[in-house]
């Protein structure tokens, strides 16, 4: 988010004016996947090259639902192994050659409109270029109401007072420190503002479901059902998740409302932030005005 | 004729005192006869000359040729504008220094060629005649362009460019969508095409004077162009059929990732 409503990028006045950013980027991830894997952008967007990653991958969606359970069937071109020259063995996770997580939330998230997940994603996370020492994460004292045992995870702008953008006098981008007060976050929540959060493992096979809120918590949800598969080179995850639900932390999935929706891929044994994300879409159910279609069988 | 102007020029002359005062007949000429009929001649002949010659000295200074002419330019902002598409590009028009730096109407050109004359004082001083102090003042130099270009809602842009003949059909979706933002909240081309032709210095910008150069001004919000609508419509149209012809087919992907 810091990007995003930083001094480089040049859309930041059409976003903050109310533009997605699949408005002005939906044909063009191709390229600036590209730009950003090969280190050739002039804006320096990415420290860790590794030679060989693909910038992009297309991915296919079909979606359907039957009023009881949503399906999504996701679709994409295994790639070619390209090991990481800074991770021993070349594998980030040896054990998940493939991870998906997609996310579901509400208007009520600010910037989930907009930017889907991306919202969540800010400069001080792990591996972030602000990512806090360990040590100042083991003396803070958030280390009592926050789990930062793998560093900081993602987080809303809701869960903080503050969240530095400009970065003046050398201060750290984000506001990983600035958590709000337990009644606050509990507002918040009550409020829909989360991000519901499902990810499935494809070397365990196993699904977890949790939320986004003042951190990534894994647990809480509903669950859902994932079948995965990898044939012929074409990876094939159909997910199968009930559409409401009255578990804290879940997006309940009506008719007639339109829900924000993005995904990531941890292709090719990556792991923490080497992941590919979507731009924030559009999921509702029998709406041709979503990009995401659930059409009832 | 002549003698209704005359009679006035003397009322007036009364009226105001200016009795010893003698008629100034270059503004308004008496009937050309005799002598004064050379007179006229001469003065139009020097007129001519006058203004042919400097208007002729004016245009000697403006060609990229003349700029280069100091080492200052040629070495710096020249080399670095080469290899941008102002200088070569598919359709073999080049838009020189002058182009984008001195004004087309005749008196702003001469306003801006009588401020561009200190720079002849800062020539002889040498304030930016080495790499080193050419960069200590870059971003002054640009600060100065941009606050020009902002004034004037980037007269020199749009001395080549406008907005009635720029097509949306040639242009990406976040080109369009930002036109379309500039249009309706009034910005100009200086606010995001900064650096395009020589080195970027935006970065080295303040917040403060970044959000003071790039905010929308109101006086600059203008209409759609008839034209440009029409190109949007078309190009939308053509990406919808071609968007429901590949999902019919299943083969177009409904989404395409990045890495972060």
């Amino acid at each position: 988010m810091e990007w995003i409503l930083g001094r480089k990028h040049g859309g930041k006045r059409a976003f903050t004016k109310g533009d997605r950013c699949v408005e002005c980027h939906g044909e063009e991830t191709e390229t600036i996947g590209q730009l950003i894997v090969s280190g050739e952008s002039e804006k320096e967007l990415e420290p860790n090259l590794i030679p060989g990653k693909r910038g992009s991958i297309p991915v296919t969606i079909n979606a359907t639902h039957d009023d009881e359970y949503l399906y999504l069937r996701f679709n994409w071109a295994d790639g070619d192994h390209a090991p990481v020259p800074f991770v021993e063995g070349g594998k980030m996770d040896p054990e998940n050659p493939m991870k998906l997580a997609f996310m579901v939330a509400t208007d009520e998230v600010e910037y989930a409109d907009r930017a889907g997940c991306w919202g969540t994603c800010h400069a001080d996370a792990d591996e972030m270029p602000f990512a806090p020492e360990n040590q100042a994460l083991k003396d803070s004292e958030l280390a009592a109401r926050l789990d930062l045992s793998a560093g900081v995870t993602k987080y809303l702008t809701e869960s903080r007072t503050k969240i530095e953008l400009k970065g003046r006098r050398g201060k750290a981008l984000g506001g990983w420190d600035k958590l709000k007060s337990e009644g606050d976050l509990t507002a918040a929540m009550a409020a829909n503002q989360y991000m519901d959060l499902v990810r499935y493992k494809s070397g365990a096979d196993e699904v977890e479901d949790g939320q986004i809120m003042a951190e990534r918590t894994m647990h809480g949800g509903q669950g859902a059902e994932v079948e995965a598969s990898l044939k012929a080179g074409t990876w094939s995850v159909v997910v199968k998740r009930k559409l409401k639900s009255d578990q804290p932390g879940d997006v309940s999935i009506e008719p007639g409302k339109l829900y924000n929706f993005g995904f990531a891929i941890h292709d090719d044994f990556t792991n923490g932030r080497y992941h590919h994300v979507s731009l924030g879409y559009k999921l509702a159910l029998d709406d041709d005005q979503a990009e995401i279609n659930a059409v009832k069988q | 004729m002549a003698q209704a102007m005359s009679a006035h020029l003397a009322l007036v002359r009364v009226d105001y005192g200016y009795k010893y005062i003698k008629q100034i007949w270059f503004l308004v000429p008496p009937p050309c006869a005799g002598r004064n009929r050379c007179r006229c001649i001469g003065i139009f002949v020097v007129g001519i000359i006058f203004w042919g010659g400097f208007n002729t000295a004016m245009e000697a200074t403006n060609s990229t040729e003349f700029c280069i002419g100091c080492h200052e330019m040629e070495n710096n902002v020249y080399q670095e504008y080469k290899p941008t598409i102002h200088y070569s590009n598919r359709t073999g028009v080049r838009a020189g220094c002058p182009d984008c730096h001195v004004p087309r109407p005749w008196i702003h050109k001469v306003v801006r060629k009588i401020k561009a004359s200190r720079e002849l004082f800062y020539w002889a001083t040498g304030k930016i005649d080495t790499p080193e102090k050419f960069e200590e003042h870059r971003l002054d130099l640009a600060k100065s362009v941009w606050s020009a270009m902002k004034t004037t809602d980037s007269r020199e842009c749009r001395n080549c460019h406008n907005f009635e003949s720029m097509n949306p059909e040639f242009q990406k979706p976040r080109a369009r969508k930002q036109h379309m933002n500039s249009f309706e909240t009034g910005q100009t081309c200086i606010d995001c095409h900064k650096g395009i032709a020589h080195h970027n210095v935006r970065d080295q910008l303040t917040d403060e004077e970044l959000e003071a150069i790039e905010a929308p001004d109101p006086k600059y919000v203008r209409e759609i162009p008839k034209e440009y609508l029409e190109g949007l419509a078309r190009v939308e149209a053509k990406e919808a059929a071609m968007a429901a012809e590949a999902k019919a087919k299943m083969k177009r992907p409904l989404s395409v990732l990045l890495l972060r």
